[in-house]
């Protein structure tokens, strides 16, 4: 399962499109080859991983990430970022910030009033959040698709 | 009686607040986004605004204070915008059933039946917009869809109101009505607010007060209705389900002049796909194909040509190689040469709904190819539009337009996503 799944998502990177949702028959019985289908009864409906992923897709964007400064948390350059609008921020949310007009995602760290944005690699340092930073949160990631195929 | 409560939310210059979603470095800064072709600037931020840039004008007019100013223009990008509308509306029926999706930026909905604090509630409704989708709109709240636009206009203007303005169990709107020109009231157009200003009428009080049958004189029923609902009493109800279109149409400017029926018969086969296409996702069929061309009537050193036509299909059918075809024998029948064409726009009217698509017996060139085209349209959704097109569209795109400063699709094209 966990191989067909993976498989689901690079073809559908291959394809160039996330939008429309991949359906994978999903049967409870392996299946013999061959001959038809002793399992054709026993199938569960479809695994839809829009329905999975975006359950709220009026708020839900995907931004892509570049550079290595979430590594730590299983972000590598090139990752799609599912980040939803709608959901609040805690300590210790992946969030894509606002930070001067740039936007970079980051770890959200809230420690009393004191609001620090980390990064997930030793090479880069903390930001503290000041009063007079231009910042604001554009979203909380929810979920990062990596390809495993790719070098 | 019971009085009514509508609320009509508009986004704030919403195609610029769309780009700022994707690029918040736009925030504070005069932004402006321009019309098809590059033409007018047709979305403008607070601050370009406040630059004295007016709508609607064409960018040449304004380069001086561009340049000066640093105002960041952009070419619109109509796919984004598209996406971000959804969003917008999806949230506010998610608010209200009762929702009539107005523009590509504006929605009436009406709340009479909710036991709620309407004002509170529209703050709530606006706060969600903002935070999900990051656009934010302004609310106006009234007993009738004509004040909810003028309430909404407040609401835009007076930054205290914090994006709603509520005319509810508001007894005397003489104040705000005088402050309203006649031509801000939704329902008078350009030529309407001229004849009533000659009039003496120059604003909202003034036409409130004037008497039914002087406001029949002058401007017929939709008139009446128009005071009707000024004085506060509801007649324009909510148009909930989509009217049946009488007509589908695409036009455009052509990014640069064309000369030969080639060009323009490549511009026409697109224009009449696209359009089929457009009926066919609303499951209707087209029994009448026009076409127009025409050239540029602002250039004095060139002769003006304008000609269309028409034809009548002998069934309906929203078969694209049918209409293309149909298309095509307007256009060569409308073509001449020797002029300079600047537009061209391809009209499908006399729809009915698909099932109604007569099988033809006897004329063979007469098949629908409905199979043929549900294959094409999944095609093109999946891999976007204009993936599968027909051989007589060629690719010179000779017509395509100027759309210099277009952003990327930054929802809906996985290679295209923003950067973070």
């Amino acid at each position: 399962m966990t191989h067909e799944l993976s498989n689901a998502i690079i073809r559908t990177k291959q394809e160039q499109n996330l939008i429309y949702p991949m359906f994978l028959t999903f049967y409870k019985e392996a299946v013999e080859c061959g001959f038809p289908s002793p399992a054709r009864d026993f199938t569960e409906g479809t695994i839809d991983l829009n329905e999975e992923l975006i359950p709220r897709p009026n708020s839900t964007f995907i931004v892509r990430a570049r550079g290595d400064s979430m590594i730590g948390s299983g972000i590598y350059p090139g990752d799609l970022l599912i980040v939803d609008r709608s959901l609040s921020p805690r300590n210790g949310s992946i969030i894509i910030a606002v930070l001067d007009g740039e936007l970079s995602v980051k770890g959200l760290e809230l420690n009393n009033d004191q609001v620090t944005l980390s990064s997930s690699n030793p090479n880069y340092s903390d930001v503290i959040v000041s009063e007079e930073m231009d910042f604001t949160i554009w979203g909380v990631c929810t979920n990062v698709v990596h390809n495993l195929t790719s070098s | 009686m019971s009085s009514k409560v509508f609320a009509l939310i508009d986004c704030n210059a919403f195609y610029v607040s769309c780009e700022r979603v994707f690029n918040p470095k736009l925030n504070n800064r005069p932004v402006v986004a321009l019309s098809n072709n590059d033409g007018c600037i047709i979305s403008r931020s607070k601050e370009a605004k406040a630059l004295g840039i007016k709508m609607g004008v064409p960018l040449f007019k304004v380069k001086d204070i561009v340049k000066k100013e640093k105002v960041i223009v952009f070419s619109s990008n109509y796919t984004l915008y598209a996406d971000m509308s959804r969003r917008v509306m999806n949230i506010i029926a998610n608010f209200s059933s009762n929702t009539e999706v107005y523009s590509i930026d504006e929605a009436f909905i009406e709340i009479s039946d909710l036991s709620v604090d309407y004002e509170n509630y529209a703050h709530q409704l606006r706060s969600t917009i903002l935070q999900h989708t990051g656009i934010p709109v302004s609310i106006g709240l009234a007993p009738t869809k004509t004040l909810s636009k003028v309430a909404n206009h407040k609401a835009k203007k007076d930054e205290s109101l914090n994006g709603v303005c509520s005319f509810i169990g508001k007894d005397n709107l003489n104040d705000i009505l005088e402050a309203t020109e006649v031509g801000d009231i939704w329902g008078v157009g350009r030529r309407l607010s001229k004849k009533l200003i000659n009039q003496g009428v120059y604003n909202a009080r003034l036409l409130k007060d004037s008497s039914d049958s002087w406001v029949r004189k002058m401007m017929s029923v939709n008139g009446l209705k128009t005071i009707t609902e000024l004085r506060g009493i509801s007649c324009i109800p909510l148009e909930e389900s989509s009217m049946t279109r009488k007509s589908c149409c695409t036009t455009r400017s052509f990014g640069k002049f064309l000369t030969t029926l080639e060009d323009v018969e490549q511009a026409v086969t697109t224009f009449a796909r696209r359009t089929t296409e457009r009926i066919r996702s609303e499951s209707l069929a087209a029994s009448c194909v026009s076409v127009f061309v025409r050239t540029n009537p602002f250039d004095k050193k060139s002769p003006y040509y304008s000609n269309g036509a028409s034809k009548t299909l002998p069934y309906p059918t929203h078969d694209t190689t049918l209409i293309v075809k149909t298309a095509l024998s307007l256009t060569k029948r409308i073509f001449k040469k020797n002029y300079k064409y600047k537009k061209a726009g391809v009209l499908l009217s006399g729809f009915c709904d698909e099932s109604e698509i007569q099988e033809t017996l006897f004329d063979k060139n007469y098949n629908h190819n409905t199979d043929l085209m549900s294959a094409l349209d999944s095609i093109n959704k999946k891999y976007g539009r204009d993936t599968v097109q027909l051989a007589s569209e060629c690719q010179s795109g000779q017509w395509r337009q100027k759309r210099k400063s277009l952003t990327q699709n930054y929802t809906t094209q996985i290679d295209k996503l923003p950067l973070v």
